[in-house]
């Protein structure tokens, strides 16, 4: 028997915002984490006799909505976009309160470009959801040694990584100051 | 850049399912009680919860209808997914190499005549058949389908296909459709590339609200690709890589025209032909 309108309605009152808020800050964008809300909930209507039983209705919501950012960061990275879409609403209003909040976001997005597809799950529950290690075990189905030397793994590969951002960075601003010298140092000789 | 570890919760702070869990009410009274004390001793947490008191405005409005049909399309991809896997790994009976070869020589032999004789020299499109009655799905043509605004430099104005486009214009859409409840916006520019813009990601269509005209959130910046930028906009389809797929289809066959003809002839395609002009106008072009 599938969930009558009002059953549905009242449950996605009382959850959608935080599939939505917690999609956004993973995907990083409205029209996902919309979608996001919409897959999960119609998953929902799929599985409700099942989904009555749950004891935590939102933890069965996370997994759904887990896999779901899981496939969305997985084509997004096997399709190459030429150009940027613009979504400058997300930009402004994050910004504005919370920021170190966001920046935690914008760094754990980082890392999931840089994870494969085992890490990303771990790196999902860890950096975004603010779980510990033993909760993020447990969502993942492994044993906290395992998510441990996982994690570590893959840390140490991500701060390689993100260091060489930072040399390539460093690299290209002093290719910038050493092209503009000549003008500085005919500035600097000038009466 | 920060060291990693320190971002992890050590245990100190509720995570953010919990959280969630505290905010929607699904905890008991005493379990939301010790987990609400927590919270408000840390300021993340404190941020956090806000967050979400404000994404009750920022989800999609509940809509039953969208969700069920949503429902019934994953249902039906799962089955036929099964059924896919089921054929795949179903054993193939044994047979005599001859009983194979003899049909098949057969078949090609008649094919080739049948090509020779019956198919005219002119190129035939492999995916609709545009000589057969267009189809007719709830229209978007006439004063629905998408239109454009364009930002180049602070000034904003309705876009036109009669002007020309350089790299660096802000191009956002707006669309009108009278029935359907998808989109997916893709282009294909001079250098022959297709490009998605709708959806972002993933391979399923925007969803889109019947009725009065509406704009499409974000905006996409034309690169430096010469001669051209074809926008196509496809409504009412339920896949982006069957959308990705006829579009390059009548491409490879019928490039640039093809895909004109299509948005002409089809109400559930429509497009805009972007002309990109040579010079850019802060390089002392018109």
């Amino acid at each position: 028997m599938p969930p009558t309108d009002t059953e549905l309605q009242v449950l996605y009152a009382q959850y959608a915002p935080v599939i939505h808020r917690r999609c956004r800050s993973i995907l990083g964008n409205e029209e996902d984490a919309s979608d996001a809300v919409q897959e999960t909930f119609s998953r929902v209507i799929i599985h409700w006799e099942s989904f009555r039983g749950e004891a935590s209705p939102l933890t069965w919501m996370y997994r759904i909505s887990t896999n779901y950012c899981l496939n969305r960061i997985r084509n997004r990275r096997s399709r190459a976009d030429k150009r940027h879409v613009h979504r400058d609403d997300i930009v402004s209003t994050s910004f504005e309160r919370g920021g170190q909040l966001w920046e935690q976001e914008d760094t754990a997005r980082r890392l999931l470009d840089l994870a494969d597809d085992q890490e990303r799950e771990i790196v999902i529950h860890l950096f975004f959801d603010d779980m510990t290690r033993e909760q993020a075990a447990q969502q993942v189905g492994v044993s906290v040694p395992t998510l441990r030397k996982r994690l570590n793994t893959f840390l140490a590969r991500a701060r390689k990584a993100m260091e060489s951002d930072g040399v390539a960075l460093a690299a290209g601003a002093v290719v910038v100051l050493l092209s503009f010298l000549p003008l500085l140092l005919s500035l600097g000789g000038s009466p | 850049m920060k060291d990693l570890d320190k971002l992890i919760n050590p245990g100190d702070r509720p995570s953010r399912l919990e959280l969630g869990q505290l905010w929607s009410g699904e905890l008991d009274p005493e379990q939301a009680k010790v987990l609400g004390e927590r919270a408000q001793a840390q300021p993340a947490a404190q941020a956090w919860l806000e967050s979400l008191e404000e994404a009750r405005d920022q989800a999609p409005a509940f809509d039953a209808e969208i969700l069920r049909k949503r429902a019934f399309r994953i249902q039906d991809d799962e089955q036929r997914e099964v059924e896919r896997a089921r054929q795949a790994a179903a054993p193939k009976p044994r047979v005599a190499w001859w009983s194979q070869v003899f049909p098949v020589v057969g078949a090609v032999a008649a094919a080739a005549v049948a090509i020779v004789v019956l198919v005219p020299p002119a190129h035939q499109p492999n995916t609709r058949d545009r000589h057969q009655t267009p189809y007719t799905a709830p229209g978007v043509k006439g004063n629905g389908g998408i239109e454009f605004y364009m930002l180049r430099g602070d000034q904003v104005h309705p876009g036109s296909e009669d002007e020309l486009h350089w790299d660096g214009d802000r191009v956002q859409f707006s669309y009108r459709t009278d029935g359907e409840s998808t989109l997916v916006l893709l282009s294909l520019d001079g250098r022959g590339d297709l490009n998605l813009y709708y959806p972002a990601s993933g391979d399923e269509p925007v969803p889109v609200v019947p009725g009065e005209r509406r704009m499409l959130e974000g905006s996409i910046e034309l690169d430096d690709a010469p001669d051209f930028e074809l926008i196509l906009a496809y409504f009412g389809h339920s896949s982006v890589a069957e959308v990705m797929e006829e579009v390059q289809a009548i491409h490879d066959e019928e490039g640039r025209e093809g895909l004109l003809l299509l948005a002409h002839d089809y109400t559930d395609v429509d497009s805009i032909l972007l002309r990109k002009g040579e010079t850019s106008p802060g390089a002392g072009g018109p």
